[in-house]
């Protein structure tokens, strides 16, 4: 039984992964969040096809177990490949004639940065923009969860020195 | 599930101990490494209790019994945590570029490109990840050029690996 929830689990992040890994290529930045979430939910529904009328438990360690993987996977292997500023800095850095701060800044800078940006957070609808001025569409999302979760935390620790 | 409600536990348990060592300390930094240090030492801990309670992985299936013993599931659930904590951990330390953007269309209400451009400009995001780099020792500076070390080296080599899998250039 052990090994049965974690195969549904693992299975169904191995399946979205590799969706994810093939469907990745071919996508504009806009379309990154969006993806994310639909191949998110497609694993999701998979999870439950396979794991359909058995007991409770199951279906939710699976899907805990899924969910997890996903979210590691998101936020530590194709968060910051996709939109870590240190990581792009460090790939422009691969010269053995190194590099100037002008020259890295004529390739990458504040104005590619924002427009990266825009552009994905228009894709996944969490701004909206109307010609002139840029808009928060949602009242909540995923990027307000996880700082909310991180200020609870600050508030808790912090005596702490940074 | 007994297994899985232990290894939640412990967890809790493990970063309750970590956060008061954070709030306690004078040391600078994130302290992952004190985190790290109690979370094995607490999975060593449940690995030596989850012994005494008896399991078969393999049977019986699909159905479960109440109170089955699941500790591979549990100890995969314990594992898959320690990443999903330290990612909330670091967030208390960095402000992204895009929840910059967000923070500012909430509390202004709207925004124009240029407006969010003076605040993106304002942080000096370069030159503030190539001293980054420099302090984690993945670059160092000679003259007026930035150069890679070894360890740079290896972690672009990583990202590498990953753009080759994923056939696609970083966006940044």
């Amino acid at each position: 039984m052990d090994i049965f929830i974690l195969q549904i689990g693992f299975g169904c992040f191995i399946v979205f992964f590799l969706l994810h890994v093939l469907l990745f290529r071919f996508l504009a930045s806009e379309w990154i969040l969006r993806s994310i979430q639909i191949l998110f939910l497609l694993g999701l529904m998979i999870n439950f096809w396979l794991s359909w009328g058995l007991e409770w438990e199951i279906v939710f360690l699976s899907c805990l177990i899924y969910g997890l993987s996903s979210f590691v996977y998101i936020l530590c292997v194709f968060g910051p490949y996709e939109t870590s500023v240190r990581l792009r800095v460090l790939s422009l850095l691969d010269s053995n004639q190194g590099k100037s701060l002008e020259e890295i800044l004529d390739q990458y800078n504040s104005q590619s940065i924002l427009e990266v940006r825009l552009s994905r957070l228009l894709g996944a609808q969490d701004i909206v923009y109307d010609g002139q001025f840029y808009y928060c569409s949602k009242k909540f999302n995923a990027f307000f969860l996880i700082d909310s979760i991180a200020r609870w935390l600050n508030k808790f620790i912090q005596s702490r020195n940074l | 599930m007994m297994h899985v409600g232990m290894a939640i536990i412990l967890f809790l348990l493990a970063a309750i101990l970590h956060l008061l060592y954070c709030r306690q300390t004078t040391a600078k930094g994130l302290q992952a490494k004190v985190f790290l240090v109690i979370v094995l030492g607490v999975l060593m801990f449940m690995e030596v209790l989850f012994i005494f309670i008896p399991f078969d992985p393999w049977g019986p299936a699909p159905t479960l019994r109440s109170g089955q013993a699941l500790p591979l599931t549990a100890t995969t659930i314990y594992l898959l945590l320690i990443p999903a904590y330290l990612i909330f951990y670091v967030t208390t330390d960095l402000l992204s570029p895009s929840k910059k953007i967000l923070k500012i269309l909430q509390t202004q209400g709207k925004a124009d490109y240029n407006q969010l451009l003076s605040a993106i400009k304002a942080d000096n995001m370069i030159e503030g990840r190539l001293q980054e780099l420099i302090v984690s020792s993945c670059a160092y500076k000679r003259g007026w050029k930035f150069f890679l070390t070894p360890h740079g080296n290896k972690l672009l080599m990583i990202v590498k690996l990953y753009r080759w899998l994923c056939g696609r250039s970083m966006a940044g």
